[in-house]
């Protein structure tokens, strides 16, 4: 039995297994806690090169 | 025979066990968080730039709040991005800590909040800066709380 066949055996054996270990392992929209960290460390990185432009532009 | 029937006590203990290995709420609490303060503060220093090409801030007073508050917010939440990913790796008694990550932050907010905002002219825009300020020392209040206030 590989994993997918155990998994589609719990939620047999369980209705909605599968959606309790979904909320257990990822968030409301299915991410990874990784994925969503590294988002947020795209968005500060995007709002440091926007703040360095600004800085460029506007030297003192 | 009922397979499913059968299955139904060693996946119970699976799924109990699947949930005992990965109840990473806290983490997860924390990672939204901490997307919450970087989303905010993406729109805060958009907020800025704009209200200074429109004249409503001077460029000094766009220069502090870009360079003091959110360039330092979003330097913060790329290190609390990288603890948080790799706060489950190290062992207990040896947890990497955010409050001292976050704490020269929340001090930044906190005196932005309280004196580097007087050259705001427009209320408006002082009431939406502040706001903004606030929903960040929230988040960044959240993370640290969702990571036991460590």
């Amino acid at each position: 039995m590989n994993y997918a066949q155990l998994l589609a055996a719990i939620n047999a054996a369980i209705p909605g297994a599968l959606a309790i270990i979904h909320v257990f392992t990822a968030s409301d929209t299915g991410e990874t806690t990784v994925t969503i960290l590294e988002r947020a460390k795209a968005t500060a990185q995007g709002t440091q090169d926007l703040i360095k432009a600004w800085n460029d532009n506007h030297p003192k | 025979m009922n397979t499913a029937k059968y299955l139904r006590i060693p996946a119970a203990l699976l799924l109990a066990l699947a949930l005992v290995g990965c109840q990473d709420t806290s983490l997860q609490k924390a990672a939204k968080a901490i997307e919450g303060a970087a989303v905010v503060n993406d729109a805060l220093a958009k907020t800025i730039i704009a209200e200074q090409q429109t004249g409503t801030i001077t460029e000094a007073d766009a220069r502090t709040i870009l360079n003091d508050v959110c360039a330092r917010v979003a330097g913060a939440v790329s290190l609390t991005a990288d603890v948080t990913k790799q706060y489950s790796e190290f062992p207990p008694g040896a947890k990497p800590k955010l409050a001292p990550l976050l704490q020269p932050i929340l001090d930044a907010l906190n005196t932005a909040l309280n004196t580097g905002l007087i050259g705001i002219k427009s209320p408006q825009t002082l009431t939406n800066v502040r706001n903004s300020l606030l929903t960040i020392q929230t988040a960044m209040l959240a993370a640290q709380a969702a990571m036991g206030g460590q």
